[in-house]
């Protein structure tokens, strides 16, 4: 996950403990970059908010209320999902040890080597935004494969289609 | 040098400011109200779209291949916010050409801390008189996955 993180232009990079632990300790950067606020990730980390499901949808507006839901509200027995984020993923990146940052390395490519099959689009998106700040989103290597691989995979599509399409049009022709 | 920890306000708080953005990596845009869609997302917001930078991530540990359902909307707390960055001695969220969207989060809050937000997961929680939503998990700083 967090793996993937790679400066485009060392040096650019701007919390000093975190450089020294080199390239994988730049987790987080791309909020940090977008801010231009160095030493904001570890300064928010536990303040960075929590992710939801919207359970009753509806308007919300500024200065409204929010609340706990009552105990015996259906939605309270929603089975909580914490994502299959590998090891680390919720530790501090100035906390994570040699085998997270190596799992989370490992766990990018893995995803990355899917999304190539299955939303080539979606993964060219997740990089794209990094890049926007000088970061990349994949493991490099992984993402130059990727993009190697990515392109034979269209071509190959696209003559298995045209055959079906042909012997779909020969057979209707003999028929 | 946990910042959040001095706040201890119970779960009850009010909606400060809204945000959603179009596209991933595209600017947030403030609203004065936004409409919530149950199982998908904020109207007009890039993981409603399914074109947030984390939507083609299918990590959903109760339904293997699907996306997370904490995707749909996240909240953060301004009070915490503004205490860690001054704790840290980092640029107030309000200083000139700063805002809270900056960080990227859908609804911020205040008088809730962000340590009672964590506390909160598992847990449903009313947004205004008509929305419901569950906390599934800590939406750590922006990092792939």
């Amino acid at each position: 996950m967090y793996a993937g993180l790679r400066a485009r232009t060392p040096g650019q990079a701007s919390a000093p403990n975190l450089l020294s632990r080199g390239r994988w300790g730049r987790a987080g950067f791309y909020n940090q970059r977008l801010c231009e606020r160095p030493g904001q990730l570890e300064a928010i980390f536990d303040a960075s908010g929590v992710s939801c499901e919207i359970l009753v949808g509806g308007k919300l507006g500024v200065g409204d209320a929010v609340t706990p839901a009552p105990p015996t509200s259906p939605g309270q027995a929603t089975v909580r999902d914490v994502g299959t984020q590998p090891d680390g993923y919720y530790v501090r990146p100035s906390k994570r040890t040699a085998a997270m940052i190596k799992g989370a390395g490992a766990h990018m490519t893995r995803t990355l080597e899917e999304l190539v099959k299955t939303d080539p689009a979606g993964a060219a998106r997740a990089e794209a935004a990094y890049n926007s700040v000088g970061l990349g989103f994949w493991p490099a290597r992984a993402w130059q494969q990727a993009k190697r691989v990515w392109p034979r995979r269209l071509f190959l599509r696209s003559v298995f289609i045209t055959l079906v399409v042909a012997a779909a049009a020969v057979y209707f022709e003999l028929v | 040098m946990v910042a959040t920890r001095r706040i201890s306000a119970p779960l009850q708080g009010e909606v400060f400011a809204l945000y959603t953005s179009p596209l991933s990596a595209a600017p947030m845009v403030t609203h004065t109200s936004v409409e919530l869609i149950a199982s998908k997302g904020i109207k007009g917001d890039r993981y409603a779209n399914k074109q947030g930078s984390y939507s083609a991530l299918k990590f959903s540990a109760r339904e293997p291949g699907a996306r997370e359902p904490g995707r749909q909307l996240t909240i953060i707390s301004a009070d915490s916010i503004d205490l860690s960055l001054n704790d840290a001695g980092l640029e107030s969220a309000t200083a000139p050409g700063k805002s809270y969207g900056d960080f990227r989060r859908n609804v911020v809050v205040r008088g809730i801390s962000a340590e009672a937000l964590l506390a909160a997961q598992g847990g449903e929680i009313c947004l205004g008189p008509e929305c419901r939503v569950f906390i599934h998990r800590h939406c750590v700083p922006c990092t792939p996955g």
